[in-house]
């Protein structure tokens, strides 16, 4: 009976409006994803490279992940080239003026934004009126009069309706990954396409949530309109409310000084440190190094001591928020794509040490530049297995664990609903 | 009769589920946005004092030691308005270069106002108004309408002030209980110019709300059946909203890349390097002729230490003012070199800056097909959060650093790294105080975009009247 079911729900949807429109959106949004960052990704690549041989002094960088063609994350901080400056001071070696801030002003168009909101607002257009639209058509009654079981009607409805709605997402997924594979731009190693897989996996069970969900509201309303209008404001709350307000919140739980404030304190240590040797020494020019050393140690402890209180903020909001499917599946793609705040935390930490490195290795009088080269920056992005270890797999098994409630709620509501 | 259908359409949405649902929601979402907003305004605005408190001592405690402490950073504080929009940049810098940049951010945007009307009372709006022909036909109820000698102008423009003043609503309750909750804090103050401020926002947050409104009405007199209509009308929402003002920018690279960046990294390392190979030369031909002028006595000058030359000038005039003709020269000769090199990389990153305007232009150009971009602009540009501010604080910030440059030459401070000045007065010392762009010159810069909205409401609306004439009613 469910096959039944199944093939009813598979045929309504394939002659419907609605499949022809959001799978046309879906489609052409996906595919224009994967074209505008693998563009995006193969400038910052050539970028970085050219950018890399004309870099003078020390410098730490790592270059674009090839993997934030699928989640752009934090990839614009981690592979910048940083200089680190006689002083301690880590600053970006790229051009401010040349940055174009409408990049900030709106959300990156890359695959894991259009999962994460388009096709999710997708899936519950598709999904809403399940039950009520078939109730308020008639078909509801005469479909249960004849002996199938609730329970396998669900079912049969989610397993048919969803279908529709994710066989064209794989296919242009699939489209897309198999023009990627060909790009000279990028390189995708064995462990590259576990990654994807990963990305794929999570991304058929975040969606799979929000279809659960509209059909638990249609569940629980008696009209189509009702469980649309129900249906988009939890999209509403869950997409952009539950996760956007987290880093507000942690920063009110973990408060951190401005990076005004940081630098200011730093200039303060650098001030302190440029009287206190002159008067100390009566000289017009005394013993830079020692000055320096001393000076560059405290102002490094300060900003020590500022990521890691950052680091923290960013840790209260993945427990504030992480319960939420958009943030968990947020954190989990871009963990994967090598882009999300575990890749940061852990690549700042290595540029800082980097830095302490520096600050030890003897300097030519006068403390310009070091008097023999400074071993290069080498950086590794997290491997595959401590992503998962690390958080991976519980967002992965949040987003597993929520649909499977919510579809359950579903379950439940539709055995008490009434079909009249 | 205009009115008769207006109060028909209100009453219709206000007692209907939907109505209840966007009510309640935009009433919480505005109050918890706003009441951590504020606390955020404080926590701010305390930083921003112990900033300035920070500098003050350092006017104090070092000014007349090294003249670097001179250099007071401009800083500006929040605005009054941020319970209610943080806009793009808070304080009024692009901090997202920086390495020490808070990540949090960049993956979860902070929530505002802005989000409140331009996602939810949008999308409120497309719910409000997509059945609203295609519905009534459906229900029968439009034939019985048209068929009392109504025009269908009239339908139409009811129709459009019955379900704006239903949207507005929610709108204006949420903003009341909001605004009311921070003029009751007492450390917050709000001038006449703050309300005239919000009042604006407001204005720019109807026009908003009408052409998303505006849009269900022509999706809806476009479409038979209310359910072709609300696919269609949400489709679009999703187009305008979410996917053209996200690839605008990546557009407007395409079609203007700025290579530049590559370039100018190029260009000042030859330039370095060619200033370091004329420097070398210069300063080799001056030691040429030098040591054919003062022959002996100069190579002996090159193979003493820099304390042994002291020491001699002090003893041997002669010496002394060959010394000094000597210092003389190879720094003419260093500053000459710099100059140069300084006219070249001026010059390149000039070419760097053009091109990014361009490419910043056309990315604001092609973000402006969707409304949702022209409100951004407008309204982070009407509470200076936006672009348009980030631009005038680079502004009036290097304004402030000529001030300090020739504050320091009138007060006679040497460029060295530490120097005595415990005779100097530094009490008339510059503050910086930012002072906000007088409301003209904003609303210079804002009304195109408000421009915009309003041809868009008049676009949508025509089009919903050409095709409301054409509707089959039955």
């Amino acid at each position: 009976m469910i096959t039944v079911v199944i093939k009813k729900e598979i045929q309504e949807n394939l002659y419907s409006y609605k499949f022809m429109v959001i799978t046309l959106l879906s489609v052409v949004l996906v595919l224009a994803s994967f074209f505008v960052m693998h563009r995006d990704y193969a400038g910052r690549v050539e970028e970085y490279r050219l950018l890399k041989a004309e870099a003078r002094g020390e410098t730490a960088g790592t270059p674009p992940a090839p993997l934030s063609v699928f989640a752009r994350g934090l990839d614009q901080t981690l592979s910048q080239q940083y200089r680190l400056l006689y002083g301690g001071d880590i600053i970006p070696g790229g051009n401010k003026e040349s940055y174009n801030e409408l990049f900030l002003m709106f959300p990156t168009p890359d695959p894991l934004y259009v999962v994460k909101v388009i096709l999710a607002f997708c899936t519950i257009l598709f999904s809403f009126n399940a039950v009520t639209g078939e109730k308020e058509a008639g078909t509801l009654r005469l479909s249960l009069s004849n002996g199938i079981r609730r329970a396998d009607f669900l079912v049969g409805k989610w397993i048919g309706g969803f279908s529709c709605f994710i066989l064209p997402f794989l296919v242009s997924l699939l489209l897309a990954l198999f023009l990627l594979s060909f790009s000279p731009s990028i390189d995708l190693d064995f462990a590259s396409w576990i990654r994807i897989g990963f990305f794929s996996l999570s991304s058929i069970t975040y969606l799979a949530f929000f279809f659960s969900l509209g059909l638990l509201v249609s569940c629980l309303t008696q009209r189509a309109s009702t469980a649309l209008a129900v249906s988009l404001f939890l999209w509403v709350l869950l997409v952009f409310v539950a996760p956007n307000t987290g880093g507000i919140l942690a920063a009110q739980l973990e408060p951190s000084p401005s990076l005004q404030q940081l630098d200011v304190k730093r200039t303060q240590i650098v001030f302190s440190g440029i009287v206190g040797t002159f008067e100390e020494a009566n000289k017009e020019r005394p013993e830079e190094d020692k000055m320096s050393l001393t000076v560059d140690m405290t102002k490094e402890k300060l900003a020590v001591d500022y990521a890691n209180s950052l680091a923290r903020q960013a840790d209260m909001t993945r427990v504030l928020v992480g319960w939420s499917p958009p943030a968990a599946y947020t954190f989990l793609a871009t963990d994967l794509a090598g882009t999300g705040l575990v890749e940061e935390k852990r690549f700042k930490q290595a540029v800082m040490q980097y830095s302490s490195l520096l600050l030890t290795l003897p300097r030519l009088q006068g403390g310009q530049g070091l008097r023999d080269p400074a071993p290069p920056f080498n950086y590794e992005r997290t491997p595959l297995r401590d992503v998962l270890v690390s958080g991976g797999l519980v967002n992965l098994v949040v987003l597993l664990l929520e649909s499977l409630l919510v579809f359950a709620g579903a379950a439940l509501a539709f055995l008490r609903y009434d079909l009249r | 009769m205009i009115w008769s259908i207006a109060i028909k359409e209100f009453l219709d949405n206000i007692l209907n589920l939907r109505f209840t649902v966007g009510l309640l929601l935009c009433v919480i979402l505005v109050f918890a946005c706003v009441t951590i907003l504020t606390s955020d305004y404080r926590q701010r605005m305390a930083s921003h004092h112990a900033l300035k408190a920070m500098e003050e001592e350092f006017i104090g405690n070092y000014a007349a030691k090294t003249p670097l402490a001179l250099y007071e950073s401009a800083v500006k504080p929040p605005g009054a308005l941020h319970p209610f929009i943080t806009g793009l940049s808070p304080d009024g810098r692009n901090n997202s270069f920086s390495f020490y940049a808070n990540p949090v951010p960049a993956l979860f945007p902070t929530l505002d106002l802005v989000f409140i009307v331009s996602v939810l009372l949008s999308l409120l709006a497309v719910l409000f108004s997509y059945d609203s022909f295609s519905g009534e036909r459906e229900r029968g109820t439009l034939r019985l309408v048209a068929a009392n000698q109504v025009s269908r102008a009239k339908i139409l423009a009811g129709k459009w002030l019955g379900g704006i003043a239903s949207l507005l609503v929610p709108f204006f309750v949420s903003i009341v209980l909001g605004a009311l909750y921070v003029i009751i804090q007492p450390d917050i103050r709000w001038d006449d110019y703050t309300l005239l401020n919000l009042l604006l926002v407001l204005g720019v947050s109807v026009t908003f709300i009408s052409v998303f409104y505006l849009l269900g009405l022509l999706v809806s007199s476009s479409f038979r059946h209310s359910h072709s209509s609300l696919i269609t009308a949400v489709s679009l929402w999703v187009l305008f909203i979410l996917v053209i003002p996200s690839l605008s920018p990546y557009l407007a690279a395409e079609l203007y890349p700025i290579h530049a960046q590559v370039r100018r990294a190029q260009e000042i390392n030859r330039l370095r390097k060619e200033r370091d190979e004329k420097e070398t030369r210069l300063i080799a031909e001056c030691n040429e002729a030098f040591g054919r002028k003062y022959g002996r006595a100069f190579r002996e000058y090159r193979e003493m230490s820099g304390e042994e030359r002291q020491q001699k000038a002090a003893s041997d005039p002669e010496f002394g003012k060959m010394r000094e003709a000597y210092l003389g020269e190879r720094k003419k000769i260093q500053q000459e070199t710099l100059s140069n090199m300084q006219e070249g990389i001026d010059k390149v990153n000039q070419e760097l800056k053009d091109e990014a305007e361009k490419q910043k232009r056309t990315a604001k150009n092609l973000a402006a097909v969707s409304p949702y971009s022209d409100f951004l602009y407008a309204v982070t540009d009407l509470t200076e959060t936006g672009l348009h501010n980030m631009d005038y604080f680079k502004r009036i910030s290097s304004e402030y650093e000529n001030i300090i440059d020739k504050y320091r030459e009138i007060k006679g401070i040497p460029q060295r790294l530490y120097y005595d000045g415990s005779a100097l007065d530094f009490s008339d010392h510059p503050r910086f105080t930012y002072r906000e762009e007088p409301l003209r010159e904003r609303l210079a810069v804002v009304l195109p975009w408000w421009g915009m909205l309003i041809v868009f409401n008049v676009v949508f609306f025509a089009g919903a009247f050409t095709a409301f004439l054409r509707y089959d009613v039955r």
